[in-house]
């Protein structure tokens, strides 16, 4: 983590709480009066990573109406600390699975009182949660060959997909689903796309594209879309110029691959609501209907010079979130921009927030 | 009647059909544009005109209009354009957003498109030449490797007293006979010419050099000035360049050899207040001195012996105590003045503020500190200086004040930290420093007594270049992703080179494969911590688990490793304690955000 120090004109918070507390600590009492279980764009929870090996991971809400911040949720709500490393959060049927990569855990929680119902354990190392049914999901996992395949019911893992990836490349990531199919990208010193059948919890086929695919998304006309960071230099997987790919997820070609620059960093492939509208961070955020043939000459959104780390787009309305870590060492900033791009709100969150999920 | 219902009919049917092409059989379609760029951006130069020249479909009879910036500036199919200047001069280059529509009675297509405009791009020379001239030795060969930004295209041409002697980059220089010579390096690409001159002197041996770590910047320009209490030992170390073989003697003022005193180091202690003047003197012998100026007639030969003095004078002030300042209840536990903010070139130096003489870059340190923002010291030897309204007073058994840094586990740039007293009384720090001595001193892997020499770059946005006292050669990286202001040498540094000195320790940073892998990062670079007893420094001194690193005055040592007893300190230094880089990351840079007087205010 780049110990990057922002403008004077920036007040930062220095240095560690005076008291790390673990748990048990106090409770307190949430309610959010939202449906749980229809997706209206009025409530978002941003997960924030913290630092590695620190234990300071953390959850915060976001209400777009009031404009109003919770941080700290899941301490607050539950007495006990996140854990290391929020990786992401999804939804499914108003409850909120949260995935702690470094925790090797996955919390249940009310998405209405932020209250805890269950967890998974046992994995080594999780990163995100993908639903195919109400007592089926799959997990990806990093420094692990293997993704987990869980009853969110009993909340046990029950069994085990095998990729079979060579010890130090075992990662898989996101994952989007077309038809029976599973997609998942392998990001570290890999360069593939795995298709899962997921009614035998078998990798079938695989898809190869550029150096490190980092993100991923399904688009409204099924096409898979991912970014590639290229490598680095000295890597042992190799080093190359990062691409954004789009793959038709019927017959698994590529279809088109867009270029970057020597120097580009291009990140976090979205979708607005519809899928029609890719979002994609490289310094600047970027946008492009999902027919360009061409990248966008002018971003979306300017760099501020800062550190864009996660974005998101308001599947109702369309305004773009941006995740802002700053320095990885300060709490994060939460940037929200109209549909056209104005700045709306910015907000104080954990530190290094890194995924949203909405509701 | 029949064959003329007939023609009717056919007449009838013809124009029925004539009217049926016109809507179906052309199928009209809008236009379409294909720009002659296949990213829709154009790069140019200012001054020099470029021409956008689109190749349209469906576009007979069509209406063109090229906007820029919202005003129409041209009907034609292509257009020819150019920009005159430069607006953003921070960055060099501007950004213009072209659209093009091009409209028929089918409909109407359109397409922006970037002009980035930038500086024309000469070659810029960087050949580092000691401030002091360059001086070569007869009969050895010197390779001249310049840095040439935008010279990969570049023509070359080398002349020597004005005649030309090479037509690369590089340039291997060779003479046996002593004297001066003129050498000039010219580099031509499209965008301009870059002419560097440098005079080479060629003599029979490099001239010893003998430095003394200053107090503050500049100060032993003309005299070498050091001060002592009373009661105390001063201990005189100077640094010594170019020596090949070299002994030592410190002599009296009058030119006596001071028995035993052979050592670098040397210790006096004055009997009494009042200047007392001291000769160092550095004898080398360079077994190398070539045979034709060892020579010089048959009676008169050379010994290959060199001999340099310097001379120094010692201030014996009143006894230490004497300017002690008492804490009171007024006091201020923060700093109240920078008295010198000197940083190496790094990646924060002359970021977002503008400094361009010392005090004014000690108002912005100040005014840093007293918002409780960071100071970045910069590579390795940048230091600041500071003072608080008091004396701190060492008390034994606890930390006497504390440093504020923005470490954590993983990133630990350290600062050396040294105190000092204010013997002669005149508010400034040129007295003498005293190390607080932390896990790493006196360790084998320590450069004790270690300097880097820095040279401003020739043009902005490059790399700038250092050599230690060792002989290596390197630079502090220019980032341009990440800091891109156009130098990293700090621009309130008048000279276009400069020393700074100081303790050196191992350089530990590496990187780690697996949190590479886990945080989502190509590279993940550690700079570790070190045990104790440094600023910036994720140690076991950081008070109750912040980020303030407590330091005890009783640490303080002398020269020669000796504890110095410091009843007090009135001024304190953090210098950069590391010359090392971590990839993108850039340079090792020690940040400091605030002082506090632990004794009357302790952290909690």
């Amino acid at each position: 983590m780049k110990k990057i120090i922002l403008a004077i004109f920036l007040t930062a918070t220095i240095g560690l709480p005076s008291c790390m507390k673990y748990g048990p600590g106090d409770m307190e009492d949430f309610y959010v009066s939202l449906d749980p279980e229809v997706v209206t764009g009025k409530g978002l929870f941003i997960t924030n990573e913290g630092n590695f090996m620190y234990g300071n991971a953390s959850l915060s809400y976001y209400d777009p109406e009031r404009k109003t911040v919770q941080n700290e949720i899941f301490y607050r709500a539950n007495g006990i600390k996140l854990g290391d490393v929020a990786q992401s959060m999804v939804i499914h049927n108003g409850i909120g699975w949260v995935v702690v990569n470094n925790s090797g855990v996955i919390f249940a929680i009310d998405i209405n009182t932020f209250k805890m119902i269950g967890k998974i354990t046992g994995f080594t190392s999780p990163r995100y949660m993908h639903f195919l049914s109400e007592d089926k999901a799959y997990v990806t996992q990093l420094w692990d060959e293997r993704i987990c395949v869980v009853n969110p019911q009993t909340f046990e893992i029950t069994g085990y997909i095998h990729t079979e990836m060579v010890a130090g490349s075992e990662s898989t990531e996101q994952m989007v689903q077309y038809g029976k199919y599973v997609f998942t990208n392998c990001w570290s010193y890999n360069d593939r796309i795995l298709v899962i059948d997921t009614v035998i919890d078998e990798v079938v086929d695989e898809i190869k594209v550029g150096i490190q695919p980092t993100s991923m998304v399904l688009d409204c006309n099924n096409k898979i879309w991912t970014v590639t960071d290229g490598g680095y230099s000295g890597s042992p997987y190799g080093e190359e110029v990062p691409s954004l790919y789009c793959i038709d997820a019927e017959t698994r070609k590529i279809e088109k691959q867009f270029t970057f620059k020597n120097g580009d960093f291009p990140s976090e492939v979205e979708l607005n609501g519809t899928r029609d509208t890719l979002y994609f961070i490289n310094y600047d955020i970027w946008r492009l209907p999902v027919t360009a043939d061409r990248f966008p000459v002018r971003p979306f959104i300017k760099y501020k010079e800062t550190m864009f780390y996660g974005l998101t787009v308001n599947p109702v309305n369309s305004e773009v979130y941006v995740a802002d870590a700053i320095d990885y060492v300060q709490p994060g900033v939460i940037l929200r921009y109209s549909a056209e791009g104005e700045l709306l709100d910015e907000f104080k969150v954990g530190i290094t927030p890194g995924a949203f999920c909405w509701r | 009647m029949r064959k003329f219902i007939h023609i009717f009919i056919s007449v009838f049917v013809l124009f029925a059909c004539t009217k049926d092409d016109d809507i179906t059989v052309e199928n009209p379609q809008i236009p379409g544009i294909e720009l002659d760029s296949e990213t829709a951006i154009y790069a140019v130069k200012v001054g020099t005109e470029f021409t956008i020249n689109p190749t349209y479909t469906n576009a007979e009879n069509a209406i063109y209009t090229w906007k820029l910036d919202g005003q129409v500036i041209s009907t034609d199919p292509s257009i020819t354009y150019k920009f005159d200047e430069i607006n953003d001069t921070y960055n060099g280059m501007d950004e213009y957003y072209f659209t093009i529509q091009v409209t028929t009675k089918h409909g109407s297509n359109s397409d922006e498109l970037k002009v980035e405009v930038s500086e024309l791009a000469p070659p810029v020379i960087s050949l580092v030449v000691p401030p002091t001239g360059l001086y070569v030795e007869a009969g050895r060969k010197y390779e001249f490797s310049p840095d040439v930004q935008n010279g990969d295209e570049a023509v070359y041409k080398w002349k020597l007293n004005g005649e030309v002697v090479g037509n690369t980059k590089n340039y291997t220089f060779l003479k046996n006979e002593i004297g001066v010579y003129e050498l000039v390096l010219f580099a031509e690409n499209q965008d301009g010419t870059a002419m560097k001159n440098i005079s080479v002197n060629v003599i029979d041996k490099i001239p010893v050099e003998i430095k003394f770590h200053e107090p503050m910047y500049g100060l032993y320009d003309e005299k070498i000035i050091k001060y002592i209490p009373l009661g105390r030992t001063i201990w005189l170390r100077p640094y010594i360049f170019n020596a090949k073989s070299p002994s030592y003697q410190w002599k009296t003022a009058e030119g006596e050899n001071i028995p035993d005193a052979i050592n670098l180091l040397y210790g006096f202690t004055p009997d009494k207040k009042g200047e007392t003047k001291l000769i160092f003197t550095v004898t080398d012998f360079d077994p190398e001195v070539q045979d034709n100026v060892k020579s010089i007639s048959r009676n008169i030969t050379s010994s290959g012996e060199t001999e340099t003095s310097i001379e120094i004078t010692v201030v014996c002030c009143d006894e230490e105590g004497s300017n002690y300042r008492q804490a009171d209840n007024f006091s201020a536990s923060g700093v109240t003045d920078v008295l010198e903010f000197v940083a190496a070139p790094g990646q924060f130096v002359n970021e977002y503020y503008t400094a361009s003489t010392i005090p004014e870059a000690n108002s912005y340190a100040l005014e840093c500190l007293t918002n409780g923002t960071y100071i970045s010291l910069g590579g390795f030897g940048g230091y600041v200086i500071v003072k608080m309204d008091h004396s701190i007073d060492n008390i034994h058994g606890q930390y006497n004040f504390s440093i504020l840094g923005n470490q954590f586990e993983g990133s630990s740039e350290p600062g050396i930290v040294w105190v000092s007293q204010d013997t002669n009384n005149n508010g400034l720090p040129d007295d003498e420093w005293y190390e607080l001595k932390g896990s790493e001193y006196g360790l084998d892997c320590t450069r004790q007594f270690y300097a880097v020499t820095y040279y401003r770059p020739e043009g902005t946005r490059m790399d700038t270049p250092w050599v230690d006292i060792y002989g290596n050669a390197g630079c502090v990286d220019y980032l341009i992703e990440y800091h891109k202001q156009f130098y990293y040498y700090p621009e309130w540094i008048e000279n276009n080179s400069y020393t700074l000195y100081g303790p050196c320790l191992e350089a530990r940073n590496y990187l780690d494969p697996d949190k590479a892998a886990s945080a989502g990062s190509g590279q993940y670079w550690i700079n570790p911590s070190y045990e104790w007893g440094y600023a910036d420094n994720c140690g076991s001194d950081r008070i109750n688990g912040t980020n303030w690193v407590g330091f005890e005055i009783a640490n303080a040592v002398n020269l020669d490793g000796s504890p110095a007893n410091l009843q007090y300190a009135d001024f304190i230094k953090v210098q950069n304690a590391l010359n090392t880089k971590s990839g993108w990351l850039g340079e090792a840079s020690t940040e400091v955000f605030g002082f506090n007087d632990e004794n009357i205010n302790k952290t909690e």
